[in-house]
Order: C-alpha cells, then sequence, then structure tokens
C-alpha cells in the first residue's frame, strides 16, 4: 500500500478523532466514569473501519494491515475509548487466520459491520469443555479481558487447553470490571460457567491450536503496540509544546540541553518504536511471521513508548503530575500496552528462540 | 522469517531491476576473497593499504568503483535505487570497505561536482580513479564539536594562499596525495562566513605530519602541521569565504548510502555472531539476560533497517536526506555500541585476547573488542551523538536554540 494511501487514511482518522475524542469530551466521559464511547464506536463503524483488515469477500475492505496499524495509532494518539483494538486489531484477524471457513462465514461478516464485538482471552485459567446434547459447553476463568464489559464474544484459549473458541458473552458468562489504572479502557475478568460455543465457533483443535492462539497474541501484542506508538507521539508532542511555551530563567526550557537532549531521546525512541511497528505490519501484508513481527515491535516498542510517555510527565514538570493535563493518561496507557499481550521481556525470548532455533534460516 | 522484512524496504528499489542483482552479487561471488578477514587479521598498516588498493583495483575492473559518478566524469551513472542495490549486495558479501579511498570517492567528488570548476574536476576526478588518496583536513585541537571556530588561517598573497595552523583526526593522511582543507580566509567575519574550502597537495613544502594512534591501537589518523603552506588561487573550491557552506552541502546522499551500507553490515555481523553462538556449545545462552538482550539486539536491528530503507526512499525520491539523517546516524551508533557490548559480554574472557586487529572490515569485524572500542568512532566522529540531538531538538522539534557565551 502505497504511503500517500496510509497518509490519507491517518489524516482522516486524526480529523474524526479531533472532533470527535476531544480532550473536553474525554473529560465528561471519564468525569462519569465511563469506560467506552459508544457514539464515537458507532461513528467508526458507520465508516467502515471495522471491516478495514477483513478481505472484501468477508464484507470487508481489503486485508491491509498497514491501514489497520495506521488507524490504531490514531486511536492511541486520541486516547479513545474504542473496543477497535480487541475486536478489530486483535479478534477480527484472530478468527480469519483460523482458516476455518464456517466460523469465518458465520462470524466476520457480522464483526466488519459492527454488529458483533469480539475480544479475547488466550490465558484462560481452567479452560474446559465438555459436551451436551451435541453442543460444546466452555468453562474458566479469565482475568484483564478488553472490553469484555461490551464485548458480544469471546475468544478463549490457553497454554495447555486443547481448542480455542468463540463463546457468547452471555448471562452464562459474568464479567466483572477490573477499574483498570488506565481508565480510557476497560479491563475485565471473565468467569465462563458451560457456555455453548456459538455456531462453527471452534476456530482450532487438534495440532493447530498453540499456533492459533500464539498467532492471536502476536495480533494483540502488536496492536498494543501501534496503540503505544500513537499515545507516545502525542504525549512527545505536548511535551515540545510545553518546552517552548514554558520559560523559567528568562529562556524558554526547551533551550536548555538537559529538556532539549531528552527531548531528542524521546524522538530517537520513538523512531525505532515506530519502526519496528511498521515493518510488523509490513511483514503481516507481505505473508511474514505474525510472531516475529509482534515480538519485535513489542522488544523495542514496548518499554520505549512508556518510557517516552513517563519523560512527557517528567518535561511537564509539576503540571504533568496533575489530573486535569492529559500526560498521567498517555503514560497509564502505554503501561498498560506495554504490559498487555505478554510483556517485552517475553517477547524478546521468543525472538532468541527463533533465532537460535532457526538462526541461519534469515539471509 | 526476515525475508518478508527486506522486501518491504524501500518501495522505490524494489522496482529495480532484478538482474543488476543478480549481476552484482555473482561478480561479488566471484571476487571478495574467502577468507580475507583471517588473514588481515593482524596485517601490518602496509599489508592493510596493500590489500585496499588490491581491492579498489578489482572494483574498478568490475564497474563497481564510481557507480554514483556521472557517466562523463568515467563513472556508472547509476540511479540512487541502483547504488542500494549495489550498497547491500556489498554488505551482504561482506566486502572488504574501501575505507583507504573513502575521501577520495565520496566527500571529494561531491564536493566539486557541486561547487568545483571544470579545471579541478577535468584535474582531480580521473586521477582518483588511477588511485590517488584524499584526506579530509576539518577538525582542529581546539575546533571539533565547534568546528566553525576553526582557526587555520589562509592569507591571500599573490597568486594564492599561505596556509598556517594545524589539523587533527585527518584519516589517512599518511597515504593522502592531497587534502580538502578548511581555513580561515576572514577573521573578522562571523566564524561561519569567512572560511574558505581549498584543494592542498600534501607534498608542499611546510606540510608536516604525526600519525595519531587511535585506541584500538590502529593509526588510522595523523595530526597535520601547517607552516606557511601555498596553495594557488586555482585550489579554492568555490568562492572564498564560501567553505563553510559548501562542505556542509555535500554529505546529504552519501550519509544516506553510507548509513544503508553500514546498517546491513551490522546486520551480518549480528548473524555471524549468532552462528557463532548456535555452533558453540561452551558459549552460555541460559542466562535470563543473554536471552533478553540478544532478542533485543536483533528487533533493534531490525527496526533500524526498516528507518533505513525509508531513508533510502527519501533518498531515491528527492535525491537527499534532511534532518532525520541525524536520527538515523545516533540510532544506528548507539546500535552498534550496544551490540559490540553485547558480543564482548558473551563472549566472555575469550573476548579479552587480541587475535591482531582486523582493518579495513568496518564495525563488525568480529573482533569483539575491537568492534566494542571501534564503536566510539560513531558515537563521536560525524558530529558527536550529543551534537545531533542538538540538531533534532533544534532542526527538527523547532526547539530554541541554547544562547550563545559572549566571548
Amino acid at each position: 500500500m502505497s504511503t500517500s494511501e496510509l497518509d490519507e487514511i491517518r489524516d482522516v482518522a486524526r480529523d474524526l478523532l479531533k472532533h470527535r475524542s476531544s480532550p473536553d469530551q474525554r473529560h465528561a466521559l471519564l468525569d462519569a466514569g465511563a469506560r467506552h464511547d459508544l457514539s464515537l464506536w458507532q461513528e467508526i463503524v458507520a465508516l467502515g473501519w471495522a471491516g478495514i483488515a477483513v478481505p472484501e469477500r468477508h464484507g470487508g475492505v481489503g486485508l491491509m494491515a498497514s491501514r489497520l496499524g495506521a488507524v490504531m495509532g490514531e486511536l492511541g494518539r486520541a486516547l479513545a475509548m474504542t473496543p477497535f483494538t480487541s475486536s478489530v486489531g486483535c479478534a477480527v484477524p484472530t478468527i480469519l487466520a483460523s482458516d476455518n471457513l464456517d466460523a469465518i462465514e458465520s462470524l466476520i461478516p457480522r464483526l466488519a459491520a459492527g454488529e458483533l464485538i469480539a475480544t479475547v482471552a488466550f490465558d484462560t485459567t481452567d479452560l474446559t469443555v465438555t459436551t451436551s446434547d451435541g453442543q460444546l459447553l466452555v468453562s474458566g476463568t479469565a482475568r484483564f479481558v478488553l472490553d469484555a464489559d461490551i464485548a458480544d464474544v469471546l475468544i478463549v484459549g490457553s497454554a495447555d487447553a486443547p481448542f480455542v473458541a468463540v463463546v457468547p458473552l452471555s448471562e452464562r458468562a459474568t464479567v466483572t470490571p477490573h477499574g483498570g489504572w488506565d481508565p480510557t479502557r476497560s479491563l475485565c475478568s471473565v468467569r465462563l460457567d458451560r457456555v455453548p460455543v456459538v455456531p462453527d465457533g471452534l476456530l482450532a483443535d487438534g495440532v493447530s491450536v498453540q499456533a492459533l492462539r500464539r498467532t492471536g497474541l502476536a495480533f494483540g501484542a502488536l496492536s498494543s503496540m501501534a496503540d503505544a506508538v500513537g499515545t507516545a507521539e502525542r504525549a512527545l508532542e505536548l511535551a515540545v509544546e510545553h518546552a517552548k511555551e514554558r520559560r523559567q530563567f528568562n529562556r524558554p526550557i526547551g533551550s536548555f540541553q538537559a529538556v532539549k537532549h531528552r527531548l531528542a531521546d524521546m524522538v530517537i525512541a520513538l523512531s525505532s518504536s515506530r519502526s519496528a511497528v511498521n515493518r510488523g505490519f509490513v511483514a503481516l501484508e507481505q505473508g511474514g511471521s505474525a510472531v516475529e513481527a509482534a515480538a519485535v515491535a513489542k522488544s523495542v516498542a514496548g518499554d520505549a513508548c512508556a518510557a517516552i510517555c513517563g519523560d512527557a510527565v517528567q518535561v511537564h514538570g509539576g503540571m504533568g503530575f496533575t489530573w486535569e493535563h492529559a500526560a498521567h493518561l498517555h503514560l497509564k496507557r502505554a503501561k498498560l500496552d506495554q504490559a498487555m499481550f505478554g510483556r517485552p521481556r517475553s517477547h524478546r525470548q521468543i525472538l532468541t528462540q527463533i533465532l537460535l532455533d532457526d538462526g541461519c534460516a534469515y539471509a | 522469517m526476515t525475508e518478508a522484512a527486506t522486501t518491504a524496504r524501500h518501495n522505490a528499489v524494489a522496482a529495480t531491476s532484478d538482474e543488476l542483482r543478480d549481476e552484482v552479487r555473482a561478480w561479488l561471488a566471484g571476487h571478495v576473497p574467502d577468507g580475507w578477514r583471517e588473514r588481515q587479521s593482524g596485517a601490518t598498516q602496509d599489508e592493510y593499504t596493500e590489500f585496499q588498493r588490491w581491492w579498489f583495483a578489482e572494483m574498478r575492473s568490475g564497474g563497481y568503483l564510481v557507480p554514483h559518478w556521472p557517466k562523463e566524469h568515467g563513472g556508472g551513472g547509476f540511479s540512487i535505487a541502483e547504488q542500494v542495490v549495489l550498497h547491500e549486495e556489498v554488505a551482504r558479501a561482506g566486502a572488504p570497505r574501501l575505507q583507504l579511498h573513502f575521501a577520495s570517492l565520496y566527500h571529494l567528488p561531491a564536493t566539486l561536482l557541486h561547487a568545483g570548476s571544470e579545471a579541478q574536476i577535468a584535474r582531480h576526478l580521473p586521477a582518483i580513479l588511477e588511485g590517488t588518496v584524499w584526506c579530509q583536513g576539518f577538525s582542529e585541537p581546539e575546533a571539533g564539536s565547534d568546528l566553525a571556530s576553526l582557526r587555520t588561517r589562509a592569507k591571500a598573497v599573490d597568486g594564492g594562499y599561505l596556509i598556517s595552523g594545524q589539523k587533527l583526526w585527518t584519516s589517512m593522511a599518511e597515504y593522502a596525495d592531497w587534502c580538502m582543507l578548511l581555513a580561515r580566509t576572514d577573521p573578522t567575519a562571523p566564524p561561519h562566513h569567512g572560511i574558505s574550502l581549498f584543494l592542498l597537495d600534501m607534498r608542499s613544502p611546510g606540510v608536516e605530519l604525526r600519525a595519531l594512534r587511535q585506541a584500538s591501537g590502529a593509526a588510522e589518523f595523523c595530526e597535520l602541521f601547517l607552516d606557511d603552506v601555498f596553495v594557488p588561487n586555482d585550489c579554492l573550491v568555490g568562492a572564498v569565504n564560501d567553505g563553510w557552506r559548501i562542505a556542509q552541502s555535500t554529505l546529504s546522499a552519501e550519509r544516506g548510502l553510507t548509513m544503508l551500507e553500514l546498517t546491513e553490515r551490522l546486520r551480518f555481523g549480528f548473524r555471524r555472531l549468532v552462528e557463532q553462538l548456535a555452533a558453540d556449545d561452551s558459549v552460555e545462552l541460559a542466562d535470563a539476560w543473554s536471552r533478553d538482550a540478544l532478542g533485543a539486539s536483533y528487533a533493534e536491528l531490525e527496526a533500524l533497517r526498516y528507518l533505513c530503507g525509508q531513508l533510502v526512499d527519501q533518498l531515491v525520491a528527492h535525491g537527499g536526506v534532511g534532518v532525520e539523517a541525524s536520527v538515523v546516524k545516533v540510532i544506528y551508533s548507539e546500535a552498534l555500541q550496544r551490540f559490540a557490548t553485547l558480543a564482548v559480554e558473551l563472549e566472555g574472557l575469550p573476548a579479552q585476547i587480541s587475535r591482531g586487529l582486523l582493518l579495513g572490515a568496518g564495525w563488525e569485524s568480529g573482533h569483539a573488542m575491537q568492534d566494542f572500542i571501534n564503536s566510539w568512532m560513531w558515537t563521536i566522529a560525524g558530529g558527536t551523538n550529543e551534537i545531533q540531538r542538538n540538531v533534532i531538538g533544534e532542526r527538527m522539534l523547532g526547539l530554541p536554540r541554547e544562547p550563545r557565551a559572549t566571548l
């Protein structure tokens, strides 16, 4: 996909979010204790973005991972409160990657149209399945599930369960919000008590289970890093604006090398992070390994974006530590991004294993 | 797994014919001598320069010495995209770097083609193809990061200039026939506006050299002492007092391609390290730190490669690179330093035993301690990373300059 096309999508998203996810609107939502901006989500759905990484034959606008990454970056930048990352960034590509045509045909068009919201829980504990009247019933407990309080369906898996399946978040599923530190997103626990798998919802069983689960985790990790780069980019911009305006000792503080070099370091770290993430989406478009792509992105951008947001608080001084200023929101968002879908050091271990197993395969 | 990422880079270059790539790859396979790294390890300075001159001649015979020069001056007239292919393949083949002739092949011709007279071009470019070595006399003992404060004086006299002063860090000066020299022609003008660029014949009376041994033990640099050295008028490049601008404006394209080649070389250096680790059971990779650091190094090099690809796209589209080159320089040099640190750490005590210097192998010779020590060359030279951070802060972010100290 051409650079100009990507820029255009980015511009459209930025313009929409400027008007529809402004600091005032955010404050109103946060003051009301809301963790979702459902009217924004409706607008995003109306624009067709829920199908942004879905092939046209399944009701989407074509499989273009870079476009997906660009939109997720803008959502992170605007601290947008939508289920986009979980549903569009993670659940949809996971279902597509299952190669389970029945599941794809029954679920993807509705997800792409925004009729359904999906989320994922790949580290569900005590995950079991029983059969009753020919129906598969799933039980288990998952924590730290994004957006489960508004999602319609959940993809469940675990490191030892012999299946990955889609279950409805119906009355047999108990969803309890955790009250996470990042107020712009919703983390929940989910208890499943013999919840029937949705029709055609057995995404994988047998040998393909762990491969699909790892791929799904990778989509989540890469999505979280697109969000982190966007949010860090905005935090850096705020810090630069502040450093130009704020005067101490009769000079703008940005003229001091102590501040200037910190900001330059943030540029440098952001530049590497953005490259690692964009590389990942391009690799997906070209059929590369999602696990490797996500691990590179998370290794580089996971810690760096959180550190950039922390530095942005520092550059703002006391003002950056107030509730009113957005700096802490970017920091909390980047910290959750860093922690979700495998912490960066776990991803670096994955890379080392790939290198040692397969070191000579890349040339 | 990384092939996809490779093809993802620089769209503009992907359009260049595979034919050129195949041709270059085949030529390099037939000409880069097997085991040259081992044989050159511990070579004397003379053996090293002899090897450099031999490789120079080989590259010339292959038609790959000056692909970036215009055809009318004996160059290959390669497009930037084609040059990218060549640099990538040279890195892939692990070919020696043309360090002895680096200024001759890149800095000097770029400068003359931009600002030199037709007579200067006609005199010097053909001579370079015959092996003339150039060095660069910019830095001085008291003018490093603050290069514009340089004090070497050029006084106008009948028919030319008399130049006196001292230069430092003139690479390969011991072997150089000519020197590209910055000297102050107007001491009353503001620092940037009183400097001129000269072409100095190193055999001129009054030129003295002292070899400067660097931290690695090699002596690639010299101190250059100039005592009333006469330089004729026809060796002034461009207008008098315009030297600073000329020197600043000619490095853009070369910087992008050099970064690309060095990054690709570093990638293959990383690959050699991984192969070494996979083959050597005595190296412990069981501890969490090693595994974390190896994965981190791979990931940051991959991000750097992608970033370089974008820099190259910019180069192909616009013929030059902007302030982003400063970002790439800092990332490359610090990634190199972390890579070398990791290699030393993983090798343990054996890395502390010298196997003889390997010159001309770039910054990923595979001799871990040599690469580690030499990595400071990249964080310091070409504008220290601290200066680069000023450039990023001021030219990229638009932050105000620091007030100048009053003299």
